[in-house]
């Protein structure tokens, strides 16, 4: 099988994957890296902001932007610890910069670099393809194996699997702040909410009864909050009888809903080349 | 000897020390936590397993400071098991693994020394300690085994 970077084709996304928990409502596409995507990538609540919203119960841990900085950045102290490369503290200095900058993509190589680390994201990686020499399969679903096979192996006549799960960057422990909630990557990304898979390269060679392709694997999370967030975890004030952490993401909700923060969008982008049967 | 009072004797105590597994992540609030909340904690802890572990036969524990001494450990956990972002289940499920971790290491206690809490289980009638521990037990399993195998919710 050749070398596969000698085969380029024009960008299409080959697979999606969507958080099943959102209640979408606001678009924020990213046309440089999804290209031909008539539906981009839609958020929910947590991916707006606003000024002087009232909080759902009332919770408040401060009234001053200087205070509840404070009181948001103890989170890196409880989640961050670990991160030696301080990708956490990149992404609060991005959101804290000031409250004019608008909803905008945060990429950090650091950030990269441990996701494509991460085991999760390796099953991802794989599973998405689900050929039969992948280190991880879906087995019974269609993915992106099965529907060059059964689009006769033209990747112009592929029909997408949009069915495939989200990975989540949530191993360890909240409560002994261990594994992605010590380095980091569970406060930053946590639970992805959308997965895209663009086929930037492919060749098919019928003879061999092989192919390789080289994907790229585009995940985009919400750094934000939205009111469910505030109401499971957040402080109802700054009582010593909350932790700091709750008061840490009442404070991110208050600079978001109630002082014009804005959200970032954090994305990844992970390369990987398969080689495969055709069959 | 009856197991089952051996077994919600032994529970009983490893839930009046489980709070103290908490002590590592007071760091997780305001300092005035540990000021505010160890020290009557640490007095109830210590005045029930004082009463529990005595001899058979010695003076009952005072009602009302038994009673206050268990709602000072319940009023501590319900506040600790908020640290982290722990959800409510969440917390129920590392407050059952606590449990039954505290429960095996008292059960030697429990079966090497003749104490007044097991004095106190032996008079509970055995067909019900049976169910009740076995009701307890089950419980706390489900949820610990619920906590360990669910990946951990964040915002």
């Amino acid at each position: 099988m050749p070398d596969c970077s000698a085969h380029p084709i024009t960008p299409r996304v080959v697979a999606i994957a969507t958080d099943s928990y959102l209640t979408p409502t606001t678009s924020f596409p990213d046309p440089a890296n999804l290209p031909g995507l008539t539906i981009p990538p839609r958020y929910g609540q947590d991916i707006q902001s606003g000024t002087g919203r009232a909080a759902p119960a009332g919770q408040s841990v401060g009234t001053t932007v200087t205070d509840l900085q404070a009181k948001m950045r103890a989170l890196l102290g409880q989640f961050a610890g670990g991160d030696t490369t301080g990708m956490a503290l990149r992404l609060f200095n991005a959101f804290l910069v000031n409250n004019t900058h608008p909803v905008a993509f945060f990429d950090d190589g650091s950030l990269t670099a441990a996701a494509a680390r991460h085991q999760n994201i390796t099953f991802f990686c794989h599973a998405a393809l689900s050929a039969p020499t992948s280190a991880f399969r879906a087995a019974g679903k269609t993915r992106i194996h099965q529907a060059l096979r059964n689009a006769g192996w033209d990747i112009n006549r592929l029909v997408r699997p949009t069915d495939l799960g989200v990975p989540a960057l949530n191993i360890g422990s909240k409560m002994f702040s261990t594994g992605d909630f010590n380095n980091g990557l569970g406060l930053m990304i946590n639970g992805i909410q959308h997965g895209y898979v663009v086929a930037t390269h492919y060749r098919h060679d019928a003879a061999a009864n092989r192919y390789c392709i080289k994907l790229r694997y585009i995940f985009y999370d919400v750094f934000g909050l939205d009111d469910d967030d505030l109401t499971e975890f957040g402080a109802a004030s700054d009582s010593w009888t909350e932790s700091t952490a709750a008061k840490g993401i009442t404070a991110w909700w208050q600079l978001q809903h109630q002082h014009g923060y804005a959200p970032l969008v954090t994305r990844i982008v992970v390369e990987m080349t398969h080689e495969a049967p055709s069959v | 000897m009856s197991w089952a009072a051996t077994g919600l004797a032994a529970c009983v105590l490893g839930l009046v020390v489980s709070p103290l597994a908490y002590v590592g992540v007071l760091g997780g609030f305001a300092p005035a936590f540990a000021l505010i909340t160890m020290p009557p904690l640490l007095l109830s802890v210590g005045f029930l397993l004082w009463k529990y572990v005595a001899r058979p036969g010695a003076k009952a524990p005072n009602v009302y400071l038994e009673g206050s001494s268990w709602l000072v450990i319940a009023v501590f956990l319900f506040l600790v098991l908020g640290v982290n972002l722990l959800t409510r289940v969440e917390g129920a499920g590392l407050q059952s693994c606590i449990l039954l971790a505290a429960s095996a290491i008292s059960l030697p206690l429990v079966l090497l020394r003749e104490t007044a809490l097991r004095a106190r289980m032996q008079t509970i009638p055995t067909g019900a300690a049976k169910v009740l521990l076995l009701l307890l037990l089950a419980a706390t399993a489900s949820l610990a085994a619920m906590y360990l195998m669910t990946p951990a919710r964040f915002v």
